[in-house]
């Protein structure tokens, strides 16, 4: 990831910041300007809940350009308390403990080894 | 050369005027492939966007000697990372000798093929064009594995799946095992998507695979992101289709085989699954059959075939499942069945499909069009679904994040 690009979502990356739409209370990770529920265009910065449910998950072993060196790397599909989902990292777990169902918690760590100066949403295991 | 009347009956689905969208009277026109040009999907290191472009594109017009298109679209989702190439319409125009008229790309990632159609579609039933060059191409073999897993994650967000390490497999391989847990399905009956598809690649022609495969070699292959393994997942490979598409009037001067396109519609779901209420749901392919289903009054009991967009085997089984050709949780159960086979009551990617006639990804849309045209036209050779008059293509970008869907008949 560029510096540029890093200035720019680092603090989304960070504290997992969304948006909400104070017309109807939605609540959205990634932020999204136009509210999908009622169509309201002012939503507003939004801290997420740092807990969740882990719903699906995939370990993959074929990284991408950016994260040569990561794989296997455990991929969740998570829910969080507010009801929203995102795709992150879950880490300090080995993949064969993953389970459907699982709680996890929003840590903020760094985005891969070569750029450990980007700290990104990831998640552990709760408790 | 003869002239001929395009039938409105002989394909059993026309027998009322053309209806508009919801039932309202047509002023527009109707629309008809009359020919295909294909590259053999493979590893073509001998061969540049354009060469694959060109040879498909050739491929198509020679069979209609006096055509000369007054459009050219190609459908192409990231020849710029893929070979630094842009601005593929003039590329491609320009390279068949033709000056002054409208080309340029559509883009829709993987469904990019089956977008290029549509948007020449529209523009022979609005009376702007009389024949129009439509190409599906895609060079991907010029990337390493790691950079075409880059390319690929451009169909998704890539500043919330992308740039946190989530790859476009591992995006299809988190719905992978939420349908297996949903609803109880052994894995063992989703490897029938992969067996089937490499049975009728072998007698493809133009397919990368000609090798069986059995359901064992599919559950031992690689994992790619579990529960993916290697032989759920359609090839990196290169491949270019061309269709000509041209109007009534233009139809009636050709001796080519007619298949008229009956519905072409494009629906574009919300962005990324996570963001969702069901990620399980295909809601672009959905609304795009619904439409494409209200438009042509064919019901989908009445289709002879389909090919879908099996990129993955659980791509499949969604699929089939969104449109209502399956109940939900039973398709792959179906499928091990040979529900699906080629003399199956519903035979779906009757070459090989995406999984092993191969996926160059902006080219697949346009590939299954052109084999909806060899079994529509009678030319499927031993891959011919017996007496097929009406066919279905569904084609995705990304996970279902825009879905054309076409319905097609034959038309001589
Ligand atoms: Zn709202």
């Amino acid at each position: 990831m560029d510096g540029v690009r890093y200035g720019r979502l680092g603090e989304r990356y960070r504290e997992m910041l969304g948006s909400r739409c104070p017309s109807c209370g939605a609540e959205y990770f990634p932020p999204v300007r136009v509210c999908r529920r009622c169509g309201g265009r002012g939503t507003k910065d939004h801290p997420m809940p740092r807990e969740g449910r882990l719903v699906s998950f995939t370990v993959l072993n074929v990284a991408s350009a950016e994260f040569q060196g990561e794989a296997p790397m455990a991929i969740g599909l998570i829910e969080l308390e507010n009801g929203v989902k995102v795709m992150a990292q879950v880490v300090d777990v080995p993949p064969s403990s993953l389970r459907e169902g699982m709680k996890v918690t929003m840590v903020a760590r760094p985005l891969t080894k070569a750029d450990g100066a980007f700290l990104c949403y990831k998640f552990v295991p709760a408790g | 050369m003869a002239g001929r009347e395009p039938s409105t009956k002989s394909n059993g689905v026309r027998r009322k005027p053309a209806r508009g969208f919801r039932g309202r009277p047509s002023l527009l026109r109707r629309v008809f492939i009359a020919s295909v040009g294909l590259v053999n999907v493979g590893k073509h290191p001998e061969m540049g966007i354009a060469d694959l472009m060109v040879e498909a594109s050739v491929g198509a017009l020679s069979a209609l000697p006096d055509a000369a298109p007054d459009r050219v679209v190609v459908g192409n989702m990231f020849s710029g990372v893929g070979c630094g190439q842009e601005h593929l319409g003039a590329l491609l125009s320009s390279s068949l000798g033709y000056q002054g008229i409208p080309a340029y790309k559509v883009e829709a990632a993987c469904g990019s093929g089956g977008a290029a159609a549509h948007n020449a579609y529209l523009s022979v039933k609005a009376g702007e064009s009389d024949c129009v060059l439509v190409t599906g191409v895609e060079k991907m073999t010029d990337l390493d594995t790691a950079k075409v897993t880059s390319a690929l994650a451009m169909a998704d967000s890539q500043e919330y799946t992308a740039s946190v390490g989530a790859t476009f497999i591992s995006l299809n391989a988190v719905t992978h095992r939420l349908y297996l847990s949903r609803h109880g399905v052994p894995k063992e009956d989703m490897a029938a998507f992969p067996v089937m598809a490499h049975r009728n690649a072998l007698s493809s022609k133009h397919a990368m695979f000609h090798k069986a495969v059995t359901a064992e070699d599919v559950l031992s292959s690689p994992v790619m992101s579990d529960p993916i393994r290697l032989l759920d997942s359609s090839p990196v490979c290169d491949g270019a289709a061309s269709l000509v598409l041209v109007s009534e009037e233009m139809a009636r001067k050709v001796s080519s085989p007619l298949v008229e396109i009956l519905a072409s519609e494009v629906a574009a779901n919300i962005f990324s699954i996570y963001e969702r209420p069901d990620p399980l749901e295909y809601a672009a392919t959905k609304a795009a059959f619904r439409r494409a289903v209200d438009r042509s009054g064919v019901r989908p009991e009445k289709l002879d075939f389909l090919e879908p967009h099996d990129a993955f085997s659980i791509t499949s089984a969604l699929s089939l499942e969104s449109m209502g050709l399956s109940p939900a949780g039973r398709a792959p159960a179906e499928a091990a069945k040979g529900r699906f086979a080629l003399d199956g009551d519903l035979p779906i990617g009757t070459f090989g499909g995406l999984k092993a006639r191969g996926h160059p990804v902006g080219a697949s849309g346009t590939y299954q069009l052109a084999e909806a045209y060899m079994q529509l036209a009678g030319r499927a050779g031993p891959n011919q679904v017996s007496g097929a008059k009406v066919g279905m293509t569904q084609n995705m970008g990304g996970v279902d994040t825009t879905t054309a869907v076409h319905i097609l008949a034959s038309a001589n």
